[in-house]
């Protein structure tokens, strides 16, 4: 079993590489190939059991969105191939359409997603996301830290349709996107550890449905406990 | 700056503020400056300043820094104003200057130390141009307020005015680079035999070169990306390094540096090397003022770390020491976690690092968690490690992904109960990292813990 990780130097920031150490845990025999930015991305002439990508800064997202450019079409069939991936974070920015910068300029994403991003530096949107996954009718509980808010036709392939937070903007019920088996979304963290079931699925996606999770008493106390807390009107879900 | 028509008003309808707010016993160190603000939006530029302003930013240690420039400057016959009691953001900063100025804008004091946030530098530089800025260092902090580093170097490099000379650490590539154009003054701590040749911390945010994308190359890493490296490709690294501690005498308390002016030792504050920094910056802004280093080391000879920051008390053969390590900032809680498990003997750890205001009205976002070193405390020598607090089936997650066995991990609900679950047959020194909003639990903890050490609690078993 090969799991790719883009860029794992840059691509790194909020915890969100714990979602690799994670699976690590779980699949203690599978090769993990990290991809330097300068290299040439190992899906390119090989078949991957799982591509990710996590957040970077928007200087870095520039430069991957260059370096992945040339292999748009690569992916592109991947996804409809149904090769599992997951983008967390601003790395979905990376599959859209556009990026409209701080400055007023736009950069071009790999076009692959229907998906229009705004960058505003000066407001940080900090905030919790409950929704539901379709695939595995599971709540999913997630986190969210971000500059930029997006615009986009997901309705009809959302990762997750938001019960409460909030989708690729504030005005939106439908968060990150589903096509195939792959999963991008805004949402930040150890999102595969803080939700065992999206794992399950995960991991049985990928052929891994003997696999047991790693800690799976502890993860799954934990998201008892958390979705409590996310489903409780008295917690905020913005801060 | 030209005074605006709004700044008396605004000073004395502050001046007022500060007095009704002091009438009723209230700490009047952020208020009076926001209503100056609100005023006189351009309050910071039109009220006097003193000849010399010294500003102190950076992720970790700027407090520590400040506190020591506070201390030694007036041993040394300088009395700097300072926002020492106040925020170190634009409301604080103002009311520092507002409470040192009289009902006709002057000021007394030559010099300030004023502390920055990082976040605020833009308004604040905006209208209090430093002479010199100490930049402590750069990293990952609070996710929510920060993001990344990036986005704060950013920041920086926007708001630190022209003129401005810069104290910065060598043996950080992020900080000793802001500002290209600005003079600087460098300062570092020699190889030493306890560095590594690669960076072993889960967040190391230089890692490739910002130019060129090569992959560095480190001469040391002590750690996340502190330390000494270059790129092979294009040039860029570490600055040269003006004020360099080229020794460490832990036996005889002594930091020996190498300055311009040949060889000096201080008095060493702390056994952690980021104390070892922070006195560093000081000392380095000291020197750079032209202070006599004799005089800066008969100040140091009295100074102590704050007690609320570090305090360790031995009863008997066994210790209590109580650690500052602020939850949400990933690096100061590894800092906390690599000191402790570099300490001899087996230890208790207990944790207090969820965040205090989160847990009132929200879930706390526990990503952080994930970019902190927990599997520095994997070791055998810390045989239990104590959590309280409504995260405490996260922290238990984090630490099994770490490695520390579910046996050694101890989940309490409440955090006064975490000192009752101490083993102190198997344990010789108990750490309790506390946040600097849960200051409150965590003396109650070693209230509880000294009790049982004296006798004068009665056991609990847990």
């Amino acid at each position: 079993m090969t799991i790719e990780i883009l860029f794992p130097e840059h691509a790194n920031l909020f915890g969100d590489m714990s979602n690799m150490r994670y699976l690590q845990a779980c699949l203690p025999d599978a090769e993990f190939v990290r991809t330097p930015l300068t290299e040439v991305p190992y899906f390119v002439n090989h078949d991957v059991d799982l591509l990710y990508m996590g957040p970077m800064t928007e200087r870095i997202q520039q430069q991957v969105i260059l370096a992945l450019m040339p292999y748009a079409d690569r992916l592109q069939a991947m996804i409809d191939g149904g090769t599992p991936m997951l983008f967390t974070g601003n790395a979905m920015e990376v599959l859209g359409h556009n990026i409209q910068l701080e400055n007023g300029n736009s950069i071009h994403g790999l076009g692959i997603l229907p998906l229009n991003a705004k960058q505003d530096m000066l407001h940080r949107y900090n905030g919790l996301v409950l929704g539901r996954f379709a695939p595995v009718q599971s709540d999913i509980v997630g986190f969210k830290t971000q500059f930029t808010s997006a615009t986009g036709d997901n309705a009809d392939c959302a990762f997750i349709k938001t019960e409460r937070g909030i989708g690729l903007n504030k005005q939106s019920h439908y968060e990150g996107f589903f096509k195939g088996n792959m999963i991008a979304t805004y949402l930040i963290g150890p999102l595969l550890i803080l939700n065992p079931a999206l794992t399950r699925w995960l991991l049985d996606t990928m052929g891994a449905s003997d696999v047991p999770l790693a800690f799976e008493e502890a993860v799954n106390d934990a998201y008892a406990r958390r979705l409590a807390e996310f489903c409780d009107p008295q917690v905020d879900v913005e801060y | 700056m030209k005074r605006s028509w709004r700044f008396f008003p605004a000073l004395w309808a502050a001046k007022l503020t500060t007095v009704i707010l002091k009438l009723f016993r209230r700490n009047a160190t952020h208020l009076p400056g926001l209503v100056a603000l609100k005023l006189c939006p351009t309050f910071l530029g039109c009220v006097e300043k003193p000849k010399t302003i010294i500003a102190v930013t950076g992720t970790n240690g700027k407090t520590t820094v400040c506190n020591l420039l506070d201390d030694i400057l007036p041993d040394c016959g300088i009395v700097p104003l300072n926002n020492r009691t106040g925020s170190n953001v634009d409301g604080g900063i103002i009311t520092t200057f507002l409470h040192a100025c009289n009902l006709r804008g002057r000021v007394k004091a030559e010099m300030a130390v004023i502390e920055v946030d990082e976040r605020s530098a833009m308004f604040v530089f905006k209208y209090m141009e430093p002479d010199y800025l100490v930049v402590t260092n750069l990293f990952r902090d609070s996710f929510k307020r920060n993001a990344h580093s990036e986005f704060i170097t950013d920041i920086l490099n926007r708001a630190i005015p022209q003129k401005t000379k810069l104290i910065v650490n060598a043996d950080d590539l992020i900080s000793s680079h802001l500002a290209p154009a600005n003079p600087r003054v460098t300062f570092g701590i020699a190889h030493r035999e306890d560095d590594w040749e690669v960076p072993q911390n889960i967040v190391c945010d230089m890692v490739a070169c910002p130019h060129c994308n090569t992959a560095l190359q480190y001469d040391f890493v002590r750690y996340n990306h502190i330390g000494r490296a270059h790129c092979p490709s294009c040039g860029y690294g570490s600055l040269p390094v003006n004020y360099e501690i080229t020794a460490v005498d832990t036996d005889a308390q002594t930091l020996t540096l190498r300055t311009k002016d040949g060889e000096e030792r201080y008095r060493m504050l702390g056994e952690n090397i980021t104390d070892w920094y922070n006195t560093l910056a000081a000392v380095t802004m000291l020197r750079e003022l032209g202070i006599d280093a004799n005089a800066i080391e008969l100040s140091l000879q009295k100074r102590e770390i704050v007690r609320s920051r570090f305090e360790k008390i031995t009863v008997g053969d066994k210790a209590i020491t109580m650690q500052l390590a602020k939850g949400q900032n990933p690096i100061a809680c590894s800092r906390a976690f690599d000191f402790i498990r570099r300490c001899e003997g087996n230890k208790a750890v207990i944790l207090l690092i969820e965040d205090f205001f989160d847990a009132k009205h929200t879930s706390e976002n526990i990503a952080w968690l994930y970019d902190a070193d927990f599997e520095f405390l994997c070791g055998e020598q810390i045989p239990q490690i104590i959590i309280a607090g409504v995260r405490a089936a996260d922290f238990r997650v984090r630490l099994l992904l770490a490695g520390v066995p579910d046996e050694r991990i101890l989940c309490m609900r409440e955090e006064a109960a975490t000192a009752d679950a101490v083993d102190f047959e198997r344990v010789d020194n108990v750490f309790v990292l506390f946040d600097v909003y849960t200051v409150p639990f965590a003396r109650t903890v070693q209230e509880r813990l000294l009790a049982r050490l004296n006798g004068t609690q009665e056991e609990v078993t847990v």
